[in-house]
C-alpha cells in the first residue's frame, strides 16, 4: 500500500474536466485507489465520489493505492496532478 | 432606453429578435413507487436508460464536437452515467425501497446538491449543473416526457426570430428552440463550459450566458440583438446600434453562404488538382451530412460500434442490412467498410481479448480478425452481400506485412467462394485496401501495393507507433505530434510507392481534418482525405482556395527538417505570407 499527500494545483480546483481525466487514469490499473480530504474518503474510480470532495485551489488529499500496480498508479497520477491537469 | 449588458460569450454569431421569456420546466415524476416484484424489471430499464444516453454523447461526440475541450467535457458526462457509484445507489434505492428508477434518480440529485451546496469554493459548487444535466436528461428519457418548451399553436402563431430569455436551459431545449423560431440565446445563469454550450455552437446559435440582471431589464417583446462574438446582449438597441448590427448580420449571412454556394462545386485546388473528399462514418444517420454536402463518399466506415457494448455478436443478416441500407442510401458513391479494429482500448464482450500488457502493441486489428476466423467471416460476408447493392470497399487495419494482407484476402476468397455456392450476388471487383498504420506497412508498402486495389493511411495510428507515444496517455502528450518530419516523410513514402503501382492513397486520420494539415496532404500528392463530416466545408473550401504548387515547395522545405516545432515555424510563416 502506498499513502501520499497531494496539493491541487489547478486553479479551478477539481472540476468535472480534470475528475474525468483522473478517474480515466486510475481506472487503467488494477489497484484499488482511495482518495482522503478532511475526514471524507472516496473511491478514486468514482467520477462522482472524486467530485464530491470539493477539491479545490491548493486542497490537501491524500492518495492511497492498493494493489500490484500501485506504484506505477501514484506516479502517473502525480504526473496529473503536477501539470494542472494541463488547465493552464 | 437602450441597455447594454454583458455576459460570456459561449457560441459565436449576432442574432436580432424579439424576446421571449421561458421558465424551466421542472421535472416531474407521476410513478414514484413500484411493486416489489418489479425491481428487476425497473434495473434493467434503467440500465438500457443510461446505455442509451452514452450511445447518444458517443455519436454526438463524433459528430460534432471539433475542440479537445469539449469533447472532454462530454466525456466526463459519459464518466457520470458510467459511475459505479450512480449505478449502485439507483439500484439500493430501487431494490430495498422500492423506488422507481426516475424516482431514485431524482432522490440521488438531491443528496449531491446538498453535498454541493455545502461546497465553500464557488466555482465547485456550481458545478452541480454538469449532474443536472446528465441526470435531468436520464430522468426526461426514463419518463418519456416531451419537450414542452414550446407549444404547437405557440410555434405557428409566432413571426420568425425569436430570442429566447431565460434563467438556464437544459441542453435538449436548446436542441427543440433551434428546431422553432428561436435565433439566439441569452441566459442569466450559465458557464462556458456546459453541455448547453457545447450544443449550441455546433448548432451554430449565438449564445451569451452568465448576464446578470437579465430578467430585470428583459419584458416579452423587447427588440434584442445577441452579440456571440462579444458576450453582449443589446435590449432596445437605438437606431446606429441596430445598422451597425444589422450589417454584421448581412456580412455573416454572406460567409456562411459562401460555405454553402461551394458544396456544389467540384474539389479541386486553384491550381487545377482534383482531390476526392470523403466522410467518416460512425454511425447510419450520418450518411444524411454525407448526402447534404455532396460529398464524394464516406472513406472510413468504423464497424467496432456494432461489437462493443453489447453481450453478444452481430449476426452476418444485422450486418448486411445496415451495409445495404448505407450503400443503397450512397447511391453512386463509394463506401468504404473498414472491418472490425477491436483490441487496444476498444474491447468487446463477445470477442475474447487476452490480457496483455501492451494492448497496443497486442492483438487489435487485423490480428485479432484472424484469430477469429468465424467472426471475421461473418462480416465479411455480410460486406460483400452489400457489394452487390452500390459502391463498396473493403480495408483492413493494422496491416504490418504482405503476410497478414495475404491471409485476409484468402479469406475473402473464400467467403466468396461460399457466397458463389450458394448463388448469393455480389461485386465480383470488390476493392480491397490497406490501413497504413504502421511504420512497417510504409516500408514495405511496394509489397502491399502489388497485392491491393488502394491505401488508406490512418494517421492516429501511425503517429502513435512512429513517435511510441500512446495517445491517450497525458504524460507523453507533448511526444505525439503529427507535425514531427517523420510523418511527413512516411506519408511521402507510402504515396510514392502508391504511385509507382497506380494505386491511390487516401487519409482518413484526424490531422486530415485540420484545414492547414489537409493542403499540405494534398501536395504530398495524397489523392483522397476522408475527414470528420464537422470539418467538412471548412476543408473543402481551403482545398477550393489553395495553390498546391505554392505549397508543395514548402512541403519539400519540411521534408528536409528534423523537428515538430521548425515544421509549425515554417507553415505559420508561409500562411502568415499569403
Amino acid at each position: 500500500m502506498i499513502r501520499k499527500i497531494i496539493i491541487v494545483e489547478n486553479k479551478l480546483g477539481l472540476h468535472a474536466r480534470p475528475c474525468a481525466l483522473l478517474v480515466k487514469t486510475a481506472s487503467k490499473y488494477r489497484s484499488d485507489l482511495l482518495i482522503k480530504k478532511d475526514n471524507i474518503e472516496v473511491n478514486g474510480k468514482s467520477i462522482m465520489g472524486v467530485m464530491m470532495l470539493a477539491a479545490e485551489y491548493k486542497s490537501e488529499l491524500e492518495l492511497i493505492a492498493n494493489g500490484v500496480d500501485e506504484e506505477y498508479m501514484i506516479d502517473e497520477i502525480t504526473e496529473l496532478f503536477k501539470a494542472k491537469f494541463s488547465e493552464e | 432606453m437602450m441597455k447594454t449588458l454583458s455576459g460570456i460569450a459561449v457560441s459565436p454569431g449576432i442574432a436580432i429578435g424579439e424576446a421571449i421569456i421561458k421558465q424551466k420546466k421542472k421535472i416531474k415524476i407521476s410513478r414514484k413507487y413500484i411493486a416489489p416484484d418489479e425491481s428487476n424489471e425497473e434495473i434493467s430499464r434503467f440500465s438500457e436508460a443510461v446505455k442509451a444516453e452514452v450511445a447518444e454523447l458517443d455519436q454526438f461526440i463524433g459528430q460534432y464536437t471539433k475542440t479537445k475541450e469539449d469533447k472532454d467535457l462530454l466525456n466526463a458526462y459519459k464518466a457520470i452515467l458510467l459511475d459505479p457509484l450512480l449505478t449502485e445507489r439507483i439500484i439500493a434505492m430501487v431494490d430495498k425501497e422500492n423506488f422507481s428508477a426516475e424516482n431514485a434518480l431524482y432522490n440521488f440529485f438531491v443528496e449531491l446538491s446538498n453535498i454541493f451546496g455545502k461546497m465553500t469554493d464557488d466555482y465547485l459548487s456550481e458545478r452541480i449543473v454538469d449532474y443536472e444535466d446528465v441526470i435531468f436528461k436520464l430522468i426526461n428519457r426514463l419518463t418519456g416526457e416531451k419537450d414542452k418548451l414550446f407549444d404547437d399553436d405557440y410555434l405557428t402563431t409566432q413571426n420568425n426570430s425569436q430570442i429566447l430569455i431565460m434563467e438556464d436551459i437544459s441542453p435538449s431545449d436548446v436542441t427543440k428552440s433551434y428546431h422553432s423560431n428561436v435565433i439566439g440565446i441569452a441566459l442569466q445563469k450559465g458557464s462556458k463550459t456546459s453541455h448547453t454550450a457545447i450544443i449550441a455552437r455546433a448548432l451554430g446559435l449565438p449564445v451569451v450566458v452568465g448576464i446578470q440582471e437579465l430578467l430585470d431589464y428583459t419584458s416579452n417583446k423587447n427588440r434584442i440583438i445577441v452579440d456571440g462574438n462579444k458576450g453582449v446582449v443589446i435590449i432596445d438597441p437605438n437606431e446606429d446600434i441596430l445598422q451597425k448590427y444589422k450589417r454584421e448580420v448581412i456580412k455573416e449571412q454572406e460567409t456562411r453562404r459562401e460555405l454553402e454556394d461551394i458544396i456544389s462545386l467540384p474539389t479541386v485546388s486553384r491550381d487545377g488538382r482534383a482531390v476526392t473528399l470523403m466522410c467518416n462514418v460512425e454511425i447510419e444517420q450520418e450518411i444524411d451530412t454525407v448526402l447534404e454536402y455532396n460529398a464524394d463518399g464516406v472513406g472510413l466506415f468504423r464497424t467496432e460500434f456494432l461489437y462493443v457494448d453489447r453481450d453478444n455478436l452481430p449476426t452476418e443478416e444485422e450486418q448486411y442490412n445496415l451495409y445495404r441500407s448505407m450503400t443503397e442510401r450512397l447511391g453512386k458513391r463509394q463506401l468504404i467498410i473498414r472491418t472490425f479494429d477491436l483490441g487496444g482500448d476498444k474491447l468487446a464482450k463477445a470477442v475474447q481479448t487476452p490480457k496483455e500488457n501492451n494492448p497496443y502493441l497486442g492483438c487489435r486489428g487485423i490480428r485479432l480478425s484472424l484469430r477469429y476466423p468465424e467472426i471475421f467471416r461473418s462480416q465479411v460476408k455480410a460486406i460483400l452481400r452489400a457489394s452487390h447493392y452500390g459502391n463498396v470497399a473493403i480495408m483492413f487495419p493494422m496491416i504490418t506485412s504482405v503476410d497478414d494482407m495475404k491471409r485476409a484476402l484468402q479469406l475473402v476468397n473464400d467467403c466468396k467462394r461460399d457466397l458463389d455456392k450458394n448463388r448469393i450476388p455480389f461485386d465480383p471487383n470488390l476493392k480491397t485496401g490497406v490501413m497504413i498504420e504502421v511504420p512497417a506497412a510504409v516500408l514495405c508498402a511496394g509489397g502491399l501495393a502489388r497485392i491491393s486495389d488502394f491505401f488508406s493511411i490512418g494517421t492516429n495510428d501511425l503517429v502513435q507507433y512512429t513517435l511510441a507515444a500512446d495517445r491517450n496517455s497525458e504524460t507523453v502528450e507533448r511526444y505525439y505530434d503529427p507535425y514531427h518530419p517523420a510523418i511527413f516523410k512516411l506519408i511521402a513514402m507510402t504515396v510514392n510507392a502508391a504511385h509507382r503501382h497506380n494505386k491511390h492513397v487516401s487519409v482518413c486520420g484526424e490531422i486530415a481534418s485540420d484545414e492547414e494539415f489537409s493542403t499540405l496532404l494534398v501536395s504530398l500528392g495524397v489523392d483522397s482525405l476522408s475527414i470528420n463530416p464537422a470539418s467538412y466545408l471548412t476543408v473543402k473550401k481551403e482545398i477550393l482556395e489553395c495553390d498546391c504548387s505554392e505549397i508543395e515547395k514548402l512541403v519539400k522545405q519540411i521534408l528536409k527538417l528534423n523537428r515538430g516545432d521548425d515544421v509549425r515555424e515554417l507553415v505559420r510563416k508561409t500562411a502568415s505570407k499569403k
